[in-house]
């Protein structure tokens, strides 16, 4: 228990003496100086203007994630995108964007990507192409989307796992290369862009 | 600050009330609200709030408005079949309203639904693509021509007047299609993040035969979220859909600035085609965003 707010009671009809006072008297200063715990307090006080801001959880939103202008080829190709082509993917996973977080503290992450995208699916029996997309935290893989064959997809992730703080949160995607005989004379015209991106961060503390 | 700090009586001491009052008094000071008083941080010990010191009183979905405020949904109660055909339009005219199969899929609040400064709205919606019709001797899914890579839009409206609902406008950070470009109209691409894009048909190509084919049974998903950091409260009572087609890419040599969707302004060709969705839903969440 740890309140006690009667040390020994002044007795009736007694003079009250300093010491007896000061007995009393600091059971309740001691407990009012930094000594209130659940035991001492009522059920269902604390309402939401009574807790500080990030204390239970801190949310991020990054707006606007888009392919990453340095990606983007334009000119080529008519009215399609300005977009990655051929001649400036050299295959595997490209790192589109990172974020370093600050503030964050241990517990848990809840994150959601969604964006549109569209690929060019020119000769795409020959070459089966597909996008895809992979988010990672501090290198490792928290969320992978599958090949969206759809000339445009709507990619979608989802993910929640345990951080012990802050960290780098990073957006790659994929798209796979042709086959040289079928796409020589295609290798600078639009294949891929996505856009009107959205990535929400939630971290709930432990 | 809120701790007592006054000093013990000096044994031998004769109490008088004077003093004594003085002690309560001190007490009083710490403990009653107000600016720069009441109980603070320096009063309570190491885990001194429990699951029960918090208020959980909710309106039964765990909205007690401590993180959780409010939650909606909404489906109209279509499966995979049975939906409404949209024709494409051209570009004077406006977007309609997703608002098929019977039961309106479209987020309301009579009494409207606040969203207070550093509260974040969550929207989640899916729609089910039953089947389009495309005229293959307009469009091509992979050319470079203005009227090549056709899609249709669909993208998040919310009124934020009156629950009359009369005053429907795009969402932050969502454009309404409708800015000019040259001879086209439509949005740049960073003004579309609540939008979802419906494919008018998709590629089949062996190299012989008609390489683009209408599309069916196709499901899309899409979300958008906004955190409201204007300092004042926003009343929504509405959130809905709307779809518009057909647009194709634009890019930056065409728009002088980024790529964009647009409709062609002087093609007859955009109009008459349909799409038809069958099962639509939404989801929307109001939390605070800290």
């Amino acid at each position: 228990m740890s309140r006690r707010w009667t040390r020994r009671e002044l007795r009736d009809k007694n003079l009250v003496s300093a010491k007896g006072f000061n007995r009393e008297y600091d059971q309740i200063k001691g407990i009012l100086n930094g000594g209130v715990d659940r035991t001492a307090t009522l059920n269902g006080w604390a309402t939401r203007e009574r807790i500080l801001d990030n204390a239970l959880h801190t949310t991020v939103l990054t707006e606007n994630v888009a392919m990453a202008p340095s990606y983007l080829t334009s000119g080529n190709s008519g009215f399609m995108f300005d977009a990655l082509t051929y001649d400036n993917f050299a295959g595997g996973w490209l790192l589109n964007s990172s974020v370093t977080t600050t503030g964050l503290k241990e517990g848990m992450v809840h994150l959601e990507f969604s964006c549109f995208a569209w690929f060019n699916d020119a000769l795409s029996t020959a070459n089966n192409k597909g996008v895809k997309f992979q988010l990672t935290w501090n290198g490792t893989v928290v969320a992978e989307t599958g090949y969206y064959y759809q000339p445009w997809p709507n990619p979608y992730m989802v993910a929640d796992f345990p951080i012990s703080g802050d960290g780098t949160l990073s957006l790659f995607f994929a798209y796979p290369q042709p086959l040289p005989d079928s796409d020589t004379t295609t290798g600078n015209v639009a294949q891929l862009f996505f856009g009107g991106g959205q990535l929400l961060f939630i971290n709930t503390v432990r | 600050m809120p701790l007592i700090t006054n000093t013990d009586f000096t044994p031998g001491t004769l109490v008088v009330a004077t003093a004594l009052n003085a002690k309560f008094t001190d007490v009083q000071t710490a403990t009653t609200g107000g600016a720069g008083t009441g109980l603070g941080p320096e009063n309570f010990r190491d885990e001194s709030i429990d699951a029960l010191q918090f208020d959980m009183s909710t309106t039964g979905g765990g909205d007690n408005g401590i993180v959780l405020v409010a939650t909606l949904m909404v489906d109209n109660a279509l499966g995979t079949s049975g939906g409404t055909a949209y024709t494409s339009t051209i570009n004077t005219n406006l977007p309609d309203p997703v608002d098929h199969g019977g039961v309106n899929p479209r987020l309301t609040w009579l009494a409207g639904q606040d969203l207070e400064d550093n509260d974040i709205l969550r929207v989640r919606w899916s729609v089910f693509m039953e089947s389009v019709v495309m005229n293959p001797a307009l469009y091509v899914m992979d050319g470079i021509f203005n009227n090549d890579n056709p899609v249709w839009l669909i993208w998040l409206q919310w009124d934020i007047t009156s629950n009359a609902l009369a005053n429907w406008v795009e969402v932050p950070n969502q454009g309404d299609l409708r800015d000019s470009f040259v001879n086209a109209e439509g949005s740049l691409c960073s003004e579309c993040q609540a939008t979802m894009v419906v494919p008018h048909g998709f590629l089949t190509y062996d190299g012989i035969a008609t390489p683009h084919a209408d599309l069916a049974n196709l499901t899309m998903q899409r979300g958008w979220s906004y955190i409201n950091e204007t300092g004042v409260t926003i009343t929504v009572y509405g959130i809905r859909m709307v779809i518009g087609g057909i647009y194709h890419p634009l890019n930056s040599v065409n728009t002088g600035n980024a790529n964009a969707f647009a409709k062609d302004n002087a093609n007859p060709g955009w109009s008459g085609e349909t799409v038809t969705l069958a099962n639509a839903r939404m989801a929307a969440i109001f939390m605070r965003a800290s």
